[in-house]
């Protein structure tokens, strides 16, 4: 197996333990930083992310390979050269004003990140206002809003109206999700997407960074 | 701890207890064999023409004798599906004895075939579920008076797990015993470890077949598990109240018990009931109302109060087909029945008149979640979790610790037929329902199935004792 190999199946195993000496030891065999992440450590949460669309995997053991990953990315991270990013691309995230509710949007933000997004978190109960000075503050990618109350549907309404009318619509990409929230509701309120859930969510990223 | 349940408190189980000792003193069982009669009063029984009587002594001495319930092993043909079950319990059995099938293609109601019989087996063995396997149905298409001989040679062909079949009489445990041993190579290799066992059927209230007991002495020379059964029906067999209808049912189990020990000390007898109500405006015998399962556990404790291992038809349905009466049915008699039994029977429809090709698919998967709540909460160290409720905190997250990942498994079941996803998931699949999961499960195993392994040479002597008279 070669170093590259080894660090792919520790992600894919969760050995959050051991990653970083098996990425140390491709950094050390002269592969490039930017290969051990795109062949070796997100190409294991690439193999996660297929096993567990499959039934293969369950959910809290691709939290624990995403872990994984992390642990070996902090190794190759400082070794990045100007330019180079670690990152697949970056999304800000939370919960639409009048809504508490955070288990859902962690559970998507940890599929993000297990796909090798950086996610700002800004948490629950947030503003529309709020949410376009973490835009024009962060500049991400992809903007994530969650709402589990039908009665914060409209909140979720606003933030989009928001973005619109802050003239940042050509600059990211909003995606919607939560229980009450259907395809119908997020092209309606001129959302760019609608994930029903946490990998799906991360696909759904995938194809809008393409 | 594993949950229990139970209908009797300690005082009413020896009431009934004592009700059933009475009854096997006083008004004794009929056994109209002059082979059983004999032998009972060869011990010192008392036989009034017909009629048995046994005295406390002599089932004290018999039940000191017979296997307890974790001491006995159920051996599969194939070794790893032998059963034990002070750690496998409960498990579930397939039932005998339907008559007609829902057809896998056109999904109408026929006749039950040998070759439906041979398949289910075949899919039984790959549901990991159903521990225990059986001839779902009787054959319609073999000679009538060699049923259940060319049952036994079908099971015996194709179950590689534990099957519980039925047996008319001595000869056709004698030819049951020759099938299977042909099929582990010796009889000396069947005897020690016998992968089968027979049902005892007695006839309430208070009687015992000549061919019955002949079969449950036969099986005990063999050390072959008698899974001993009182069905009454109450009101019509024995008393509408559950209370005397169990006292009875246990004494007449527990005179079979005694026979099977004067026999062979030590042959193993697993306590089983059939007690059952007519539906009193239909008149058709249900296998799943409230009063079924509750005298399921009921009779389960009476089994537990001797220590024996205990079997109940708890998966048995009423429902004609798998609807939201069958649903209900199985898991209310499931969940009553697995608490407090070893093994539960099942997966038959139509009050045991009709199989169906997708319900061992769905009895597997409902075993699997009524085995999760049997198996209770496991209170250790480790599932206390002190540590880890300190280090993640107030507001903390606990799915990306390592605790969770490795303890869900263990903690949670997990769901297959079951449908969880979101709704366009299971829209986009067809929005099917689960009676229609089920079938296709079945029709992939049924396209994938290749027939049974046994050698063919091994298999044609099996079908000779079938077919000879």
């Amino acid at each position: 197996m070669s170093k590259l190999e080894k660090v792919t199946e520790a992600v894919i195993a969760g050995e959050v333990e051991q990653v970083a000496d098996l990425t140390q030891e491709a950094v050390d065999a002269g592969e490039e930083p930017s290969k051990i992440i795109k062949e070796g450590l997100i190409a294991g949460m690439d193999i996660v992310g297929t096993r567990f669309k499959a039934n293969e995997m369950f959910v809290p053991e691709v939290l624990i390979a995403a872990k994984t990953m992390h642990a070996g990315m902090e190794v190759v991270k400082p070794l990045l050269t100007e330019g180079e990013s670690s990152s697949t691309g970056t999304v800000l995230i939370g919960t639409v004003e009048g809504d508490l509710h955070d288990i859902g949007k962690n559970l998507v933000i940890m599929m993000l990140e297990g796909a090798g997004f950086e996610v700002i978190d800004v948490g629950i109960d947030v503003p529309a206002k709020e949410f376009i000075e973490a835009i024009k503050e962060h500049k991400p990618d992809i903007l994530g809003l969650s709402a589990l109350l039908t009665t914060t549907m409209p909140a979720m309404e606003e933030a989009v109206a928001a973005v619109e009318e802050a003239g940042l619509k050509d600059q990211v990409k909003i995606m919607v999700g939560g229980a009450p929230v259907s395809k119908e509701f997020a092209e309606e309120i001129g959302a760019d997407g609608y994930a029903p859930d946490g990998s799906t969510a991360a696909d759904l990223a995938k194809e809008f960074i393409a | 701890m594993r949950p229990s349940l139970s209908f009797f408190s300690e005082e009413e189980i020896q009431q009934v207890h004592n009700l059933a000792l009475e009854i096997l003193e006083s008004t004794g069982i009929r056994m109209p064999s002059q082979e059983a009669q004999d032998i009972f009063k060869e011990h010192g029984a008392e036989v009034e023409g017909d009629i048995v009587k046994i005295s406390c002594e002599l089932l004290d001495k018999a039940l000191e004798s017979v296997p307890k319930r974790d001491e006995l092993i159920l051996y599969g043909r194939e070794e790893e599906y032998d059963i034990n079950l002070s750690e496998d319990a409960p498990v579930l059995a397939g039932m005998v004895q339907a008559t007609q099938i829902l057809d896998l293609d056109d999904r109408q109601k026929r006749a039950a075939t040998n070759e439906d019989v041979a398949k289910l087996m075949r899919m039984m063995n790959k549901l990991e579920n159903i521990s225990i396997n059986s001839p779902l149905a009787t054959p319609q298409d073999i000679p009538e008076d060699r049923i259940d001989w060319y049952t036994w040679a079908t099971s015996i062909k194709n179950s590689k797990k534990h099957i519980t079949g039925p047996a008319a009489n001595a000869q056709c445990v004698k030819d049951a015993v020759e099938m299977a041993s042909i099929a582990v190579g010796g009889k000396d290799k069947f005897l020690e470890r016998p992968f089968f066992s027979i049902w005892v059927l007695t006839q309430p209230p208070l009687h015992i077949e000549t061919e019955t007991l002949s079969a449950l002495m036969e099986a005990s020379r063999f050390n072959i598990p008698a899974v001993t059964s009182s069905g009454p029906i109450i009101g019509v067999s024995s008393p509408v109240t559950i209370a005397g209808t169990t006292a009875q049912a246990h004494a007449e189990i527990l005179s079979c018990l005694v026979l099977s020990q004067l026999v062979n000390p030590g042959a193993p007898i697993i306590y089983t009931s059939f007690a059952r109500i007519m539906d009193m405006k239909v008149t058709n015998i249900s296998m799943a109302s409230p009063e079924f399962a509750i005298m399921k556990v009921c009779m389960a404790q009476l089994g537990h109060l001797l220590d024996l291992p205990t079997r109940m038809p708890s998966m048995l349905r009423d429902a004609k087909i798998l609807d939201a009466q069958a649903g209900f049915e199985t898991g209310m008699c499931g969940v009553l029945g697995a608490l407090e039994s070893d093994i539960i029977d099942g997966i038959q429809l139509d009050m045991d008149i009709v199989i169906d090709y997708a319900d061992p698919i769905f009895c597997n998967e409902a075993m699997g979640q009524v085995r999760r709540v049997a198996r209770g909460v496991k209170v250790d160290e480790n599932t206390l979790a002190k540590d880890l409720i300190k280090e993640v905190g107030h507001g903390g997250d606990f799915m990306q610790t390592l605790h969770t990942a490795q303890n869900f498994k263990d903690e949670l079941w997990d769901a297959d037929l079951t449908e969880r996803r979101m709704w366009e998931y299971w829209e986009e699949d067809g929005a099917l329902d689960l009676e229609e999961r089920a079938i296709a499960r079945a029709r992939e195993f049924i396209k994938e199935d290749n027939g049974f392994d046994l050698d063919k040479d091994l298999a044609a002597k099996i079908d000779e004792i079938a077919k000879k008279d």
